[in-house]
């Protein structure tokens, strides 16, 4: 059974579950998803994310999700990640779609799935009206692409703060206003990549984003493909 | 196209081979005639044409270089655009 974990429900997690859960209901592949936050949602959230109601945001969103599609496999975690609990978050031959938004816990995601044999990490940020998409793929122990840290310093030496970090929290939720529209097409860039995978491999580590220009652009990221 | 890159294309006739250099800068990629120049050459003929960072990292077939180093025609250089951080500027 295809194991799935969303990490961050915001803007891009939002934009992301809605198409994925009908997707894994309505392909008859199988599997559970499950939902990792530890954030509540607040009004100020509701131009660019959904919640029928206020709480933490991964138990409400699963809620929400298993209500819609009862044959889906939905379960909560109302945690963020820390390098505490990041082995039992994340398993060996997951699916993870990392939805945060900041460096520090992608690097902890993503140093985590480096010793893992098996995985599929899909990250995916943005600024107002551009973005990227991250991909990292391993299997038999081996990276068939390169994991978020390798190309990107400022994901291995990360100089922000994590939600899981109370100190650093102020930090953290102080970003820059998003787009919605900037949200979507960074959602929709992660499925595509999923959807690449279970055809048999997606031919890119990374893709850049960018709605003004109405391009993207995909960039390999080492690994060979064998 | 920049002056700036007008000028590092001019490149020196026995590095030429006919093979353009393809470079990379999130969704910008471009074929420029630069074989025979250095990493940093092209990060300033570049730099504001394509608003490039300056902690992008250059990238060179799939492997990270230095800015001395010197492009062959027919390799790609990337400068790594910083990941987005959703909602920090």
């Amino acid at each position: 059974m295809l194991e799935i974990k969303v990490i961050g429900l915001g803007g891009i997690g939002c934009a992301l579950l809605p198409p994925l859960a009908r997707y894994l209901h309505y392909a008859g592949t199988g599997g559970r998803l499950t939902l990792v936050d530890g954030d509540a949602f607040e009004q100020r959230n509701l131009p660019r994310q959904s919640f029928r109601a206020a709480g933490n945001k991964a138990r409400v969103k699963a809620e929400e999700l298993a209500q819609e599609f009862t044959g889906l496999s939905v379960r909560a975690i109302p945690e963020f990640v820390s390098p505490a609990n990041a082995s039992d978050l994340i398993r060996n031959g997951d699916v993870v779609f990392l939805g945060v938004d900041n460096h520090r816990t992608r690097k902890v995601v993503s140093d985590h799935c480096e010793r893992l044999p098996d995985i599929l990490l899909i990250s995916g940020g943005n600024e107002w009206t551009d973005g990227n998409v991250q991909v990292y793929c391993r299997q038999g122990g081996r990276d068939l692409s390169a994991p978020l840290t390798r190309f990107h310093p400022e994901i291995a030496f990360p100089g922000d703060g994590s939600p899981a970090d109370a100190s650093c929290d102020a930090a953290v939720t102080a970003g820059a206003p998003q787009l919605l529209f900037m949200n979507l097409a960074v959602a929709s860039a992660m499925l595509n990549a999923f959807y690449a995978w279970q055809q048999g491999g997606v031919r890119y580590g990374e893709v850049y984003l960018d709605i003004l220009a109405g391009r993207s652009q995909p960039v390999e990221r080492g690994g060979s493909r064998e | 196209m920049s002056e700036e890159l007008r000028q590092a294309s001019a490149t020196p006739s026995a590095a030429r081979t006919g093979a353009p250099v393809r470079v990379l800068y999130g969704i910008h990629a471009l074929e420029v005639d630069v074989a025979g120049r250095s990493v940093a050459e092209i990060r300033h003929a570049l730099a504001q044409p394509l608003n490039i960072s300056p902690r992008a990292i250059a990238v060179v077939d799939g492997e990270v270089v230095a800015e001395a180093h010197l492009l062959q025609a027919g390799q790609q250089l990337e400068f790594v655009r910083l990941a987005g951080e959703k909602g920090r500027a």
